[in-house]
């Protein structure tokens, strides 16, 4: 276990390094919530309501899950993973004695944490200058139970990434499928739009797949616009996800990396 | 004898993708995909004792790298034995990876953007390996290569002499059993090779590290490795002494020598000039001629200072290299 907080401990300390990367990241994200405001200010303009969100529950869902997109790294993981493998480097995760897959998601959560910090000063910055009436849900259960899904749906991410990445070993090349993946991902955990602007089937099949309780389920009921019953179904389908992510990101590394040429790498 | 390394018939093949030249070709390639099967390594047997400092050499693409990579767990056979510290190393255990350490010149171990005592840091924990053993290889190692002055900065910043050092002192805290090192003095200048040569030498000698050593650099080989094992086409072309293997090639001496300018310099019999002009002759020579053709010479021409030297490093490579005949110890 300590093995995983020094990695946890040097990847945190990484993120701090360059002055200019930490500006940049907090200038990002305090962009992308004050261009969604003008956007969401325009779409409501003259309106109370859009598909049942007010102004203001729109960009507190849009404030929380910029916050919880912005904390996300595991798109980092399948980049990564799948270049050090192209490059024939990963081969120095293998020759240690740590599991690949424990050392990519503690990296990418050490990088969380230390956007902890410029992720909330944006979003309060944003939520000043928007002057957003932000009203979380200070209920107990409400707030465990968001908090869990989001710490779960980024272990899932983590997960989902690390498989992606793995896929190298198989395909090599996977920039394409990387871009494609990426593009459907961020509609489909309702980091777009919320995914209740949906209706019909598509809704349906999208509370079933893991995405959506990434983000807009974490969102929702952070900012108190989802019930405790329906968090708990989200929370039951992430957790059957993330066994199956886990397990196939064990199978797919032992039955990949037992067939792997590495030659000329 | 217990063996710490062991193969028997290894065999490694892969599938090479192969293309005609040019646009048509690529969209060919789109549709149907032609393989061809390369032998990487062949039939190949080896057994290495505890402590040993075993060289391996050979062209490039002779199967070197493909070899420590099957040792070290990172690919699997296609057929043979493997038996690395008793373990079958692609398994990847973590009891077998704690034993042995491998350092590829081009491949680093090292975090770029944190010091190199960071990453030490982080290879404590990994390796679980108890503060007083930590300290105590750090300090050691630190001070066999006078380099406690930049444990502390970037590695980016570090020139590529300092960084390998740090590279070698990362692999060695753990005291691995097994020490691997592909091409550790690549590109780096004399002075560091011959420090990273002796490290090596006392880590061998004070520690008892079994050391598996590939290089292009035969001075390497030449001064760690009492025993070396030849690759060629992914077969093992020779396996005994190195000093014998460097004496079987090294057929030759090269003797210079300077004269008046008005003694005729003829060249002996059986010999192969080098170089010439009017006051000098540079001549390769049977070794086993060498003294009575000094002695011809001398009684002939005005000799003015001569030298005899072992034949270039780098044409017995070459020789080695080319050769057709078996060599095997």
């Amino acid at each position: 276990m300590k093995k995983y907080l020094e990695v946890f401990r040097w990847s945190f300390k990484m993120q701090l390094i360059w002055r200019l990367d930490v500006v940049m990241t907090l200038a990002a994200i305090l962009g992308e919530i004050i261009a969604a405001g003008v956007l969401w200010n325009a779409a409501f303009s003259g309106r109370e309501l859009v598909s049942g969100f007010t102004f203001h529950g729109m960009l507190s869902y849009y404030l929380t899950g910029s916050l919880l997109v912005s904390l996300d790294m595991s798109p980092r993981i399948s980049r990564e993973v799948s270049r050090l493998i192209r490059e024939g480097s990963f081969s120095k995760h293998m020759v240690t004695p740590m599991n690949p897959f424990g050392f990519f998601c503690t990296k990418a959560a050490g990088q969380s944490a230390s956007r902890l910090g410029f992720s909330f000063l944006a979003a309060a910055i944003a939520a000043g200058l928007l002057k957003i009436n932000i009203s979380p849900s200070w209920a107990l259960p409400r707030l465990v139970l968001g908090i869990s899904t989001a710490l779960l749906g980024l272990l899932f991410m983590a997960g989902y990434h690390y498989v992606i990445g793995i896929l190298a070993f198989r395909f090599v090349e996977m920039e394409f499928f990387l871009y494609l993946q990426e593009a459907i991902l961020s509609f489909a955990t309702g980091a777009l739009v919320p995914l209740s602007l949906l209706r019909g089937p598509l809704a349906d099949f999208l509370r079933f797949l893991p995405f959506p309780h990434v983000v807009f389920t974490p969102a929702m009921l952070l900012t108190d616009q989802m019930s405790v019953a329906e968090g708990c179904l989200s929370l039951a389908v992430l957790l059957v996800w993330l066994a199956a992510i886990l397990l196939a990101g064990q199978w797919l590394y032992h039955s990949l990396r037992t067939r792997y040429e590495g030659v000329g790498v | 004898m217990n063996h710490i390394l062991y193969t028997k018939g290894l065999t490694k093949e892969y599938k090479r993708f192969q293309k005609e030249a040019g646009l048509k070709g690529s969209f060919r390639a789109l549709f149907h995909r032609t393989y061809e099967t390369k032998a990487a390594l062949s039939d190949f047997d080896l057994k290495v004792e505890e402590g040993e400092f075993l060289g391996l050499i050979g062209p490039n693409g002779a199967g070197k790298t493909t070899l420590v990579k099957m040792l070290t767990g990172i690919i699997a056979p296609t057929s043979g034995e493997i038996s690395v510290l008793g373990f079958y190393p692609n398994k990847l255990e973590n009891a077998f990876k704690k034993q042995y350490a491998v350092v590829m010149g081009q491949k680093s171990q090292l975090i770029y953007e944190m010091t190199a005592a960071d990453t030490f840091l982080l290879f404590k924990e990994m390796y679980d390996i108890p503060t007083e053993v930590y300290r105590r290889n750090l300090e050691l190692f630190a001070d066999l290569f006078d380099s406690r002055e930049y444990l502390n900065a970037q590695v980016r910043t570090l020139s590529l002499g300092e960084r390998m050092k740090m590279e070698l002192i990362t692999s060695l805290l753990h005291n691995p059993r097994v020490l691997f090192l592909d091409e550790p003095t690549i590109g780096l200048d004399a002075p560091a090779q011959r420090q990273i040569r002796e490290f090596l030498k006392e880590v061998n000698t004070r520690n008892g590290t079994t050391i598996l050593l590939t290089s292009h650099y035969m001075e390497d080989i030449r001064n760690l490795c009492p025993r070396s094992v030849v690759l060629k086409e992914g077969r093992k072309a020779y396996d005994g002494g190195t000093e014998e293997l460097f004496a079987s090639f090294q057929t030759h001496k090269k003797i210079t020598v300077c004269y008046e300018e008005e003694s005729p310099f003829i060249l002996p019999q059986g010999c192969e000039i080098l170089e010439q002009n009017g006051h000098k002759a540079v001549f390769l020579c049977p070794k086993e001629r060498s003294g009575s053709i000094l002695a011809q010479l001398m009684r002939e021409i005005r000799l003015l200072d001569v030298s005899v030297e072992e034949e270039d490093i780098s044409v017995v490579v070459e020789k080695i290299y080319r050769s057709h005949r078996e060599v095997r110890a």
